[in-house]
């Protein structure tokens, strides 16, 4: 094989490498870091509830969501958020009480970059929202 | 080949000169902060009260703006929902990010410099694998490879010994290089293209809002710019030095097949 041929060959694999860690960093930049609570029992305007959320949790569209950050199969992106369509059954004092949530879902709080989309992959922030 | 001597010892002394001024300059690191600006401070100050009980933040007043020490990446979230929730009107100011990039503009020499260690061991290993290889293919024109290789085993031996020293030790630069975690600014990267100069001008603009910036805005401003210009001078110092290395490497190896 002649020179040229072998470095082209040699600045082509280096590319490669070099656009695949900038990519993973990239990547690694890009995704959202999320503060989570589970939902409680709480009592808004003196009723109890089962599941109450901060209401900085619930976002509204069409219709009350929230994300819920579940582990996924994924190698490259083994936490995920999804949304979750909720039923606000009452909110005040800061807080919401929903239904449509299982009990130890974990709830993005907040997050560091706008989520945007059904799924998004996420990496939890350790400490537990207090 | 002196030429390319002086290069190199130039890179080292500016090298070690801008790491030392870097050092000197990351020796006190500015605390991460949230710093609210509100026309009614009061208000703003009684509607952060449950999420500072709750966060455990004590929040100053400083130069009529209120003042949250944190470096959580959601104290800037936390505010802000607090506020909007209170129906108060303010401009947040997010530094919680402070000291993690002012201390990462001391280390980025760090992975440039894995990068161009790696180059080097990859000009080492080629340049010694063709010398190897043309020596073998004259020798064995001549000689047996058994003769061959009684002739020449010790140095090939040497060779590859430091071929595996090398090997372990690009495995672990790399290992590094993919596993190091970068720290920017909240909001400074794009949701869309990074080539948008426009969104950089923005983030600079709410980062540092031109008369609404504090003294130690402006301050954390100047560490950062001084903090980058040096990792970007290190940074050119070790290119330098390494470009000349190679050509150090590539005029020996001249030498020798003259030889």
């Amino acid at each position: 094989m002649n020179r040229t041929a072998t470095k082209a060959i040699a600045v082509f694999l280096l590319l490669i490498l070099f656009f695949t860690f900038a990519s993973h960093h990239l990547d690694a930049l890009r995704t959202p870091q999320v503060l989570c609570v589970t939902p409680r029992s709480g009592v808004i305007a003196g009723e109890r509830y089962s599941a109450v959320v901060p209401s900085e949790a619930v976002h509204f569209d069409r219709d009350p969501y929230v994300y819920v950050v579940e582990d996924t199969l994924s190698y490259f992106y083994p936490v995920a958020a999804r949304r979750a369509l909720v039923r606000v059954i009452a909110s005040g004092d800061g807080l919401c009480a929903v239904d449509g949530l299982y009990w130890e879902a974990r709830v993005v709080r907040y997050a560091d970059r706008a989520l945007l989309g059904g799924t998004i992959p996420v990496r939890a922030w350790e400490e537990e929202a207090p | 080949m002196r030429r390319r001597a002086i290069i190199c010892t130039l890179a080292a002394l500016v090298f070690a000169a801008a790491l030392t001024c870097h050092a000197l300059a990351l020796r006190e690191l500015p605390g991460g902060r949230v710093e609210v600006l509100a026309l009614d401070l009061p208000a703003a100050e009684q509607a952060l009260a449950p999420v500072a009980a709750e966060w455990g933040w004590t929040s100053g007043r400083e130069g009529g703006r209120l003042v949250i020490l944190s470096e959580s990446p959601f104290a800037a979230p936390a505010i802000r929902a607090a506020l909007v929730g209170a129906g108060i009107e303010s401009q947040v100011l997010d530094y919680a990010w402070a000291p993690a990039v002012a201390a990462q503009s001391g280390t980025l020499w760090l992975g440039w410099g894995a990068v161009w260690g790696l180059w080097l061991l990859w000009s080492l290993l080629w340049a010694q694998g063709r010398t190897e290889w043309d020596h073998a293919q004259a020798a064995l024109e001549r000689q047996y490879p058994g003769e061959y290789l009684s002739d020449a085993g010790v140095r090939l031996l040497a060779k590859a010994i430091v071929l595996a020293a090398g090997a372990v030790a690009a495995i672990l630069a790399l290992q590094w290089l993919w596993r190091t975690e970068l720290v920017l600014p909240s909001g400074l990267l794009p949701e869309g293209t990074l080539f948008d100069p426009a969104h950089y001008r923005q983030w600079g603009q709410n980062a540092f809002p031109d008369g609404l910036c504090s003294a130690y805005g402006a301050g954390l401003a100047a560490k950062l710019r001084l903090g980058h210009t040096l990792a970007a001078v290190e940074c050119a110092a070790l290119t330098a030095g390494a470009a000349a290395l190679c050509g150090i490497f590539k005029h020996q190896k001249r030498v020798e097949e003259r030889t």
